[in-house]
C-alpha cells in the first residue's frame, strides 16, 4: 500500500519531466517483485487504490497517507525520506524550468551585452536580485549608453546633455547611472505633466511676452512695463526685482540673451536693454531705442550682431546690434508679420503672417526664399524651425509641420483629433525631441516633436496663456490673467 | 543561353563572373566539433562566421580549390555545432554585419524564424547556442541570444526574476531596502 502511495504522488505529477518514474521508484524502495503474475496483479490492486486515493480531498489523502507511513519500519521511513528529498529537488526543478542565473553561467562581457537590451526600469529591478546582479547592473557603460544611444531620455539639446553630463563628472569620471537617473526623471515629469507651479504677481494688465535665462526672468505686459523676476528668491511677489519703464505701449515681445534683453512695443520701437546687474547700485537701463516700424513690433530675435524684427507694417527689419541701424528691411508679406525667428549662424530667418503665409528668408540678400501661401486658414501666430522642419501655430488652432526645403506639409495636429487647444495657439516652442504650445483655451499643452502626440496639458491659468518658454527643468507661461508661472519639472 | 542575349555585354560578363565566383567559393569547408563529429558545409554558409573567416584567410584557404583540412572548432561541442549551423545556413543569404549596430536597443524585433528556433530549446541549449556565436564571432546569432535572454528578464520584478532563474536573495534587509531606495526613480 505504501509503494502504491508514493506511486499515486508520482504518478499525478505526470512522468518523464525527469521525475523517477513509478517502477524506479518501486525498485528503490525495495518493493519490487520478481514472479510476472503477482506483479500484474499487484500493479492493478496498486492502480485502484492509487485511484481512489485520487478522488479523496488534500485533506484526507494527507490524513491517510499520514497513516501509511506511521506504519512504516524505520528501513522504509529512510528510504522514503530520501524519496521525498528527491521529489522536492525534481519539482523545485520543473518550477523553474530547469532554469540556472545566467550570470553565474555567461561570461560577464557576455552579460553586459544581454543587460544593455534592457530598459531602465527592467534594469533597476534586476539590481535587487543579488549581489551579483547588482555589481553588473550598476556597471555605468550600460548607463552610459542608456544616456547616448537611446531615442528616449533626451534633454533639449547636445549642449544641455553636456552640461548635465558635466554636472555627475568627478575628477574624470561620470556618474552615470546618477546622470541617467535625472534624465529618467525629468522624462516622465514631462510625459505624465508632473510640475509644480509657481505664480509670479505683479503685472497690472496681461502678459504679453516672457523670457527666461537660468533664475531670470523677464516679462513684458500691457502695462507698458518690463519686469525682472528673480526665481531664486522664495515667496510669491518678492520675486520681482526690478520694473523697467520706457515704452509707452504694451511691451509686445521680448528677447533675453545672456545680459542683454531686446523688447519691441506697441509704441512701434524696440528698446534694448542692459541687464547686467551690480552690487551696490543697479546699472540695468534702456541702452538703445531703435525706430523705424510704422507700425506695432510684433516679434524679435537676436542674434551676436543682428536682429531681426516683425511689424503690424507687413514688413521685417533686420538690425545691426553694434550701430543700432536698419541694415535691411524684408519686404514681401501682405498683412501683419506676427511671428518670426532668427537663426543668425544660418543666415535665414522665418516668419509668419496675417495673410497666412510662411516665408524664409536669406539674411544675407534680403531674398525670400521660399514661401508657403495659405498654409493655415487663418493668421499664422507663432512659428519656430529647425534644420529639417518649420512648425507653426495659427488662429485656426491648428499646428503643423513643414519640410523646412520644400514647405511640403508633413504633419498636421489637429486640435479636433488630437485633443489639441480649442483656442488660438499663442505661442509655440520647440526643442530636440518636444514642442510646447499655449493658447487662448488657457493651457499649455506639451507635444512629442516626431509623433505629434500630446505628452500633457498644463491647466492654471485663468485666462488665455499668450507666450512661453522652456527648458529641460521648466515652462515660464504669461497670460492675458497678469501673471507669469513657473512650471517646475525637477522637484517631483 | 537565350535569357542571357537580353542583358547587356558588362551584365553579361557580371553574371557569369558572379557565376563563377560563386562556384569557386562553394567549395565546402570541414569544421570538427570538440567531440569530433565533422560537418561538411557550403563556404557561403559560414560567412556570418567571423572567427572561421578569420582563419580560413589567414590559412590561406580562400582560393584554394582542394577540399582543405578540417578546421577544429575546440570550444564547440557537435550537437551544438549542429544547431549552430541550422541557423547559418538559415541566414546564409543575409548581409554580414560588419559592426554592431549602433541605433536603438530593441527586443522586439527578433526574425521570427530565430524565435521559433529558440523557442523550444531548454535554458542550457540557448546559453550553448550563445556561448558558440560569442565564440564563433557571428553578430547576428549572438544579438539574437542576447535579446531572448534580455526578453526573460524584462518587466519582472526582483522576486520574480530569482524565482524565474532559481536564484537566491544574498542581500541582507538593510542592503535591499537601500538599494530600493537608491533606485526609487525607475519606480514611479
Amino acid at each position: 500500500v505504501l509503494a502504491s502511495e508514493v506511486e499515486g504522488m508520482v504518478a499525478s505529477e505526470g512522468d518523464g519531466n525527469g521525475l523517477p518514474s513509478s517502477s524506479d521508484s518501486l525498485v528503490k524502495m525495495g518493493i519490487a517483485t520478481t514472479n510476472g503474475r503477482q506483479r500484474t496483479a499487484f500493479t492493478d490492486h496498486a492502480t485502484v487504490v492509487r485511484n481512489s486515493l485520487r478522488e479523496l480531498s488534500e485533506e484526507d489523502k494527507l490524513a491517510v497517507m499520514e497513516d501509511c507511513i506511521r506504519d512504516c519500519n524505520i528501513h522504509n521511513l529512510e528510504k522514503l525520506a530520501t524519496f521525498i528529498g528527491k521529489m522536492r529537488v525534481s519539482r523545485s526543478e520543473i518550477k523553474f524550468d530547469g532554469f540556472v542565473d545566467p550570470f553565474t553561467i555567461l561570461p560577464h562581457p557576455i552579460i553586459l551585452k544581454v543587460l544593455s537590451f534592457l530598459d531602465p526600469v527592467s534594469l533597476c529591478r534586476g539590481m535587487r536580485v543579488s549581489r551579483l546582479w547588482l555589481r553588473l547592473s550598476t556597471n555605468s557603460s550600460l548607463w552610459k549608453d542608456l544616456c547616448n544611444r537611446s531615442k528616449d531620455y533626451r534633454m533639449c539639446s547636445l549642449a544641455a546633455e553636456k552640461q548635465q553630463i558635466a554636472k555627475f563628472t568627478q575628477d574624470g569620471t561620470v556618474r552615470w547611472q546618477e546622470a541617467f537617473g535625472e534624465r529618467f526623471r525629468l522624462w516622465n515629469n514631462w510625459h505624465s505633466g508632473r510640475c509644480t507651479v509657481r505664480t509670479l504677481y505683479g503685472h497690472r494688465e496681461g502678459v504679453a511676452c516672457v523670457q527666461f535665462e537660468g533664475d531670470r526672468v523677464v516679462s513684458g505686459s500691457s502695462d507698458t512695463t518690463i519686469r525682472c523676476w528673480n526665481l531664486k528668491q522664495e515667496g510669491g511677489t518678492g520675486l520681482l526685482e526690478h520694473t523697467l519703464h520706457g515704452h509707452s505701449e504694451t511691451v509686445r515681445c521680448l528677447h533675453l540673451v545672456k545680459n542683454r534683453l531686446a523688447s519691441g512695443s506697441n509704441d512701434f520701437t524696440i528698446k534694448i536693454w542692459d541687464m547686467e546687474r551690480s552690487d551696490g547700485w543697479s546699472s540695468m537701463g534702456c541702452r538703445r531705442t531703435m525706430i523705424g516700424h510704422n507700425n506695432h513690433v510684433r516679434c524679435l530675435e537676436m542674434g551676436e550682431q543682428n536682429m531681426i524684427s516683425g511689424s503690424y507694417d507687413s514688413s521685417l527689419k533686420l538690425w545691426s546690434l553694434e550701430t543700432g541701424e536698419c541694415v535691411r528691411t524684408l519686404v514681401g508679406h501682405a498683412d501683419a508679420v506676427l511671428c518670426e525667428q532668427y537663426r543668425e549662424e544660418e543666415n535665414v530667418a522665418v516668419s509668419g503672417s496675417s495673410d497666412k503665409c510662411i516665408k524664409t528668408w536669406d539674411t544675407r540678400t534680403n531674398i525670400n526664399v521660399m514661401s508657403i501661401h495659405h498654409a493655415h486658414d487663418s493668421a499664422v501666430t507663432c512659428i519656430r524651425m529647425d534644420d529639417q522642419r518649420i512648425l507653426s501655430g495659427s488662429l485656426d488652432r491648428m499646428i503643423k509641420m513643414w519640410d523646412v526645403r520644400t514647405g511640403r506639409l508633413l504633419k498636421t495636429i489637429d486640435w479636433r483629433m488630437a485633443e489639441g487647444h480649442t483656442g488660438v495657439v499663442r505661442c509655440l516652442q520647440a526643442d530636440s525631441w518636444r514642442i510646447v504650445s499655449s493658447a487662448d483655451d488657457r493651457t499649455v499643452k506639451v507635444w512629442n516633436l516626431e509623433s505629434g502626440e500630446r505628452l500633457c496639458t498644463l491647466r492654471d491659468h485663468q485666462d488665455g496663456v499668450t507666450c512661453l518658454q522652456f527648458n529641460d527643468e521648466r515652462i515660464v507661461s504669461g497670460s492675458y490673467d497678469k501673471t507669469v508661472k513657473v512650471w517646475d519639472f525637477t522637484l517631483c | 543561353m537565350n535569357v542571357l542575349n537580353q542583358f547587356s555585354f558588362e551584365t553579361k560578363l557580371d553574371l557569369i563572373n558572379s557565376f563563377l565566383f560563386t562556384q569557386q567559393v562553394t567549395m565546402p569547408i570541414t569544421l570538427t566539433s570538440s567531440d569530433d563529429k565533422s560537418f561538411s558545409v557550403d563556404r557561403l554558409v559560414i560567412k556570418h562566421a567571423g572567427t572561421i573567416e578569420t582563419l580560413i584567410s589567414t590559412m590561406g584557404l580562400e582560393d584554394s580549390e582542394e577540399p582543405s583540412m578540417p578546421i577544429p572548432l575546440p570550444n564547440v561541442t557537435g550537437s551544438v555545432l549542429q544547431l549552430v549551423i541550422e541557423w547559418l545556413t538559415q541566414h546564409k543569404d543575409d548581409p554580414v554585419k560588419k559592426k554592431e549596430d549602433d541605433g536603438e536597443r530593441r527586443t522586439d524585433d527578433i526574425p521570427q524564424w530565430d524565435q521559433d528556433f529558440l523557442k523550444d530549446k531548454p535554458q542550457s541549449v540557448l546559453f550553448d547556442i550563445l556561448l558558440a556565436a560569442n565564440y564563433l564571432d557571428i553578430k547576428g546569432l549572438l544579438q539574437t541570444c542576447c535579446k531572448t535572454i534580455a526578453n526573460q528578464i524584462k518587466g519582472k520584478t526582483p522576486e520574480e526574476l530569482r524565482a524565474h532563474f532559481n536564484i537566491k536573495n544574498d542581500f541582507t534587509p538593510e542592503e535591499e531596502e537601500q538599494i530600493k531606495k537608491e533606485n526609487a526613480w525607475c519606480e514611479n
